[in-house]
């Protein structure tokens, strides 16, 4: 079946209209450019008919754009999904109590594990729609435009497998498999998702029928350890939360949110990342469950260097008040 | 910051004595009392097979701050070292090197010493640090080269 066909299906399927990639629409956008180019170039010109100029006015002006707003949509629509699911899960004290005895009415621990899954899905299906006809575009213009467009997508945050949210995800689903759940049909496309450990560096993987592999590498790159306490910035790179502290100059008593805009993110050295950083919890469970002695060794170390902040800057405030 | 300066150079130590490239030697310092000083390493870059450099084992000095891996190791030849890009007092003037252009915190103790190597036969013009070095470089081909092989003699392997 072509995965056009296998795409539509699925989001037909989709109990709960969700945003998607309009295929269709975007397709007749380059089937139209294809035929505006060869009725304009001589018919000895032997690309003319398959092809149209590196620049085009047809499908810049609407094909761009167009997927831009779709892609906006759906990271949009997956980050406020899933931050509401993993907040129903993660919630603590009356707040857990009150979704327990909502999730009672409701019947809800399943349909939680399964909308996690569906999620996952959602993501990593929409991000090859949008591989797919990024690939479409530069075999008819014979050009580097849709890849192009996809690195500025990503400077932009609306690249779907940046999202931070999709790691947690697949924490989530890792942290809950132990719980059978009756597997809906659109389920077969999910591989699901396993915590892998290679020369002792843990990753996340993801597979989705063959077409995409999600691999999220979980060393910090500042400390060069698996990620203790993990942090994604707004780029989508994951550091352990106190190595992003010491990169943005900020202490732990003052977090990331009162980090510089200007400074940059250690590996890709994009600016005001620190702002909109996300603590990855989910992520934080699955690792202190799976490094267990790791974890507790780091917990020590953690635990002196978070004193001595914690004291360098009551020093400092004790300083300032009595004015010294 | 030093607790994570320290640990991130212990862990750099693990992964260079696990896997290092070939001719490279990388060692934090070793005190009068035998304790070892991770804040400073010795270390030897071999000159780049096929080049002018080859038969070189060049002796290079990194010294980490509490502040690493936020700010960059400086890193220095000895004194008085011929290259267009290396200061007289020895420093190595490298993009990857300087905190305001190409240092990112991921970079690696192995990454610096490949790219001081390959900066050993690829000078770089646009960023001279010595005189004589950068004039020989630009004016006398034949002068720079014989300088090199020179120097490259007076730096062999230590058995």
């Amino acid at each position: 079946m072509k995965f056009c066909k296998k795409y539509q299906e699925y989001m037909q399927g989709q109990e709960k209209k969700l945003p998607c990639v309009g295929f269709k629409k975007l397709k007749k956008i380059l089937k139209k450019c294809r035929r505006n180019s060869s009725s304009l170039k001589p018919l000895n010109a032997s690309l003319a008919a398959k092809t149209c100029p590196d620049h085009c006015p047809v499908c810049d002006g609407t094909f761009f754009p167009s997927l831009l707003n779709e892609m906006s949509d759906i990271v949009g629509c997956f980050n406020q999904r899933a931050q509401k699911l993993l907040e129903l899960h993660l919630a603590s004290g009356v707040r857990k109590y009150f979704f327990w005895i909502k999730g009672k009415l409701q019947g809800n621990h399943t349909a939680l594990i399964q909308e996690g899954k569906d999620l996952v899905t959602y993501a990593l299906i929409n991000a090859i729609a949008i591989r797919k006809i990024l690939k479409k575009y530069d075999k008819i213009h014979y050009s580097k435009q849709g890849q192009l467009f996809k690195s500025q997508v990503q400077s932009m945050h609306k690249e779907i497998l940046q999202s931070p949210w999709l790691c947690e995800l697949m924490a989530f689903h890792i942290n809950l498999r132990e719980t059978k759940v009756k597997s809906r049909k659109a389920h077969a496309l999910f591989d699901g998702c396993s915590l892998t450990f290679k020369d002792g560096k843990p990753s996340l993987t993801c597979e989705l029928f063959d077409s995409i592999k999600v691999d999220i590498d979980l060393t910090c790159s500042i400390c060069l350890d698996t990620v203790f306490d993990p942090v994604s910035l707004t780029c989508g790179h994951i550091f352990c939360y106190i190595c992003a502290c010491s990169a943005a100059s900020v202490s732990i008593v003052n977090g990331l949110k009162s980090a510089d805009p200007k400074m940059k993110c250690p590996l890709c050295r994009e600016g005001a990342v620190y702002e909109g950083a996300v603590r990855l919890e989910e992520l934080n469970i699955l690792l202190s469950r799976s490094c267990q002695e790791y974890w507790e060794q780091r917990l020590q170390t953690e635990r002196v260097e978070r004193v001595k902040q914690i004291k360098e800057h009551w020093d400092s405030q004790c300083r300032a008040f009595v004015g010294v | 910051m030093s607790g994570i300066a320290r640990g991130r150079l212990a862990e750099e130590r693990k992964s260079w004595r696990k896997n290092h490239p070939h001719g490279f030697v990388a060692k934090p310092e070793t005190l009068p009392d035998a304790t070892v000083n991770l804040m400073v390493w010795h270390c030897t870059i071999p000159g780049k097979a096929g080049t002018d450099w080859e038969g070189g084992y060049f002796p290079l000095t990194m010294h980490f701050s509490e502040d690493y891996p936020s700010k960059p190791p400086k890193c220095k030849f000895p004194q008085g070292f011929f290259h267009p890009n290396v200061y007289p007092s020895g420093t190595v003037c490298l993009s990857i090197l300087n905190e305001d252009s190409g240092w990112r915190p991921a970079i690696t103790v192995k990454q610096i010493l490949v790219g001081i190597q390959d900066l050993l036969d690829q000078p770089n013009p646009a960023d001279p640090a010595q005189t004589e070095g950068y004039h020989l470089f630009i004016q006398d081909a034949a002068e720079y080269k014989r300088r090199v092989r020179q120097q490259s003699k007076q730096y062999p392997p230590l058995v």
